[in-house]
């Protein structure tokens, strides 16, 4: 392309400049084409570290899951609260085995991924009781071992079902509704929300550390203190301007549910079922011993 | 046809185990190879079937009493080597938790219903339907094939149980483990099957098969596509045979082969009453089953029955789906 005389004229002491420019030989570091490898470096700390908090995080932000059964989660929380309580109570193993067979109905029904989620939190539960109950099996009541690893396996299971089966703004609802004090549920909701955005922000600060690191990096372990520290940092300030958005937005940390929850047939419903497994379970008691 | 623990020696269940490692090794292959991801949770479905089938007891000629098996049924829908791993795998379960079959003699149980079973059926079926053309030769092939798998397979468990005289007897002469020989055991193992039990594996082979052609073809087709599409009415059949497996407890009396080690002295075979009971019977491998005999201390029989009908049903639904999904993320990403 030619270039335009106006610009020609203008721009001709520049040009010149240029030219005499390119005549001036490059430094010979300029020259010399770089031969740098950088050295070998594990850096799986990093790397698993992102997908840790990733795969948590992930975990956390799954609320808007479709539901399965739509029961309310009020009777939700109560239904699996019960549970807890009758299968810790139960002195037979008849109970636990009902419970457990209706928890294998409900598995068989969720998607393969689903399952294998479930059932991790569930056994890992279990192995640790069993270790821990261990010493019973040589102190000569071995059953109690076995017993307690299988009650333990099926309250965590019957929690992680309640909690990968409702979002938790539900939950929270549900334990409003059920009077728990507002504090705590805010507080709950208040760490809820925060974990995802720390770990989002942890999750930058480790990306950029790994993106300028190159080559070997010995005192990888320090960094860590740095990004806790930056971490820390932004809560706080966090923290601060939440207060300030409560203060401006008159929240006085009360919730308020609007009343949609009227008293119609399936709360009949849900509350002859939880009187029934009462009434099972104590029937169950009194036959099986 | 579950043979219990004791009843074989540790050496012949041993042969029988042998035996069927390559074969499982070869048949986890090959499903690899063949089956489609996605009709894997399938096959739980099948096993399933083949779980429930084998709770309901019929009274057989003789005051023993027998089961259907499905895996001429597996088998069809699934290709004999699928059927192979899911009525292992059924077999399993039957053998931990409910302490049908033995733990010893798993490998040998494995041999004549997950082996011999499938295969034979299956192998009937695909030369009955391809010299008789259209749907005749089809039933033909599931009727005879079933029949014939599952007489085949009495046949096998009764030459197991009738070399055990042959081989091993204490310094007396009496028995160490099942103490019937072949001239014994193969008539009363085989006729009652050919009798009865044959005729409803057959039965219940076709009337399933038909059933699921009609109402969820997806699940009978081999191709992929919408494959748990449609499952309704399986489903519902499931539940419909879970719910009558207490007509399994009508059938009184125990399977040929399958007595406890208190009655068998007193089990009368040709007139004749057995007399004592077999030395390793008494002081072999014991296991204890969390729900012996599907049954559940402290509910009605009938009850317990149901109840291990569902925890057998939905435990090998969800072996399957997570076979299914370890399968899954197992394969080479594309």
């Amino acid at each position: 392309m030619k270039p335009s005389p106006q610009n020609n004229t203008a721009s001709s002491p520049a040009l010149q400049e240029i030219q005499q420019a390119r005549t001036v030989p490059l430094p010979p570091w300029l020259v010399v084409s770089e031969q740098y490898e950088p050295p070998q470096d594990a850096d799986q700390y990093i790397g698993k570290s992102l997908y840790h908090l990733l795969s948590r995080l992930d975990a956390l932000r799954q609320p808007l899951q479709k539901e399965q059964f739509v029961l309310s989660p009020v009777f939700k929380v109560l239904l699996i609260l019960l549970l807890i309580i009758l299968i810790s109570m139960s002195t037979h193993i008849l109970f636990p085995t009902i419970v457990g067979t209706a928890i294998l109905v409900y598995l068989a029904a969720q998607p393969g991924k689903d399952i294998l989620t479930l059932l991790k939190k569930g056994l890992f539960a279990a192995i640790f009781t069993f270790i821990i109950t261990a010493p019973a099996i040589w102190l000569g009541h071995p059953l109690s071992c076995f017993i307690l690893s299988g009650k333990t396996f099926l309250t965590v299971l019957l929690v992680a079902i309640l909690s990968h089966s409702t979002p938790w703004n539900r939950i929270t609802a549900a334990l409003t509704m059920m009077h728990v004090p507002h504090l705590f549920i805010m507080m709950l909701d208040m760490t809820i929300q925060y974990i995802t955005i720390l770990g989002d922000l942890s999750i930058q600060l480790l990306q950029a550390l790994q993106l300028r690191s190159v080559g070997k990096n010995d005192k990888k372990y320090q960094s860590l203190s740095g990004v806790l520290g930056i971490t820390f940092l932004k809560s706080k300030e966090l923290s601060e301007e939440t207060y300030q958005a409560m203060v401006c937005r008159c929240f006085t940390g009360s919730y308020s549910i609007p009343r949609t929850h009227t008293f119609h047939g399936t709360t009949v419903l849900y509350i002859i079922i939880l009187i029934s497994l009462c009434i099972l379970f104590f029937w169950l008691e009194r036959t099986a011993s | 046809m579950h043979i219990p623990d004791n009843y074989l020696s540790p050496s012949t269940c041993g042969v029988m185990t042998a035996v069927m490692v390559p074969i499982w090794a070869y048949s986890l292959k090959k499903i690899k190879e063949e089956m489609p991801q996605d009709r894997i949770p399938l096959l739980g479905v099948g096993a399933a079937f083949a779980f429930l089938l084998m709770m309901f007891n019929i009274p057989l000629p003789g005051g023993t009493t027998g089961h259907a098996v499905g895996g001429t049924l597996i088998a069809i829908l699934f290709g004999p080597y699928a059927a192979c791993i899911a009525v292992s795998i059924a077999l399993l379960i039957q053998a931990v938790l409910f302490g049908d079959g033995g733990i010893l003699s798993f490998g040998a149980n494995c041999f004549n219903m997950a082996f011999i079973l499938p295969f034979t059926g299956y192998g009937i079926y695909k030369v009955l339907s391809r010299l008789i053309p259209g749907a005749a030769g089809e039933k033909a092939g599931i009727l005879i094939g079933s029949y014939i798998g599952i007489v085949a397979a009495a046949f096998c468990a009764a030459v197991e149980f009738g070399i055990q005289p042959m081989l091993f007897t204490d310094a007396a002469g009496q028995a160490l483990y099942c103490p019937y020989p072949l001239g014994v055991s193969i008539p009363a193992m085989v006729i009652p099957h050919m009798l009865v039990a044959g005729i409803v594996e057959a039965a219940f082979t076709l009337a399933i098969y038909s059933f699921i052609q009609k109402s969820a073809p997806s699940l009978a087709r081999s191709q992929s596509q919408n494959a748990s599409t449609g499952l309704r009415p399986i489903y519902g059949l499931l539940t419909a045979l879970v719910i009558c497996t207490p007509l399994g407890l009508w059938a009184e009396g125990d399977a040929w082969g399958e007595w406890s080690p208190e009655d068998i002295a007193d089990v009368a075979q040709g007139g004749q009453s057995l007399g004592y009971t077999p030395h390793q019977m008494l002081n072999g491998f014991n296991f204890n089953a969390i729900m012996p005999d599907y049954s559940v201390a402290g509910l009605p029989d009938a009850a317990g029955y149901i109840l291990s009908a569902i925890a057998g049903t939905a435990l090998l639904i969800i072996i399957f789906k997570l076979i299914g999904t370890m399968y899954h993320e197992t394969l080479p990403s594309k």
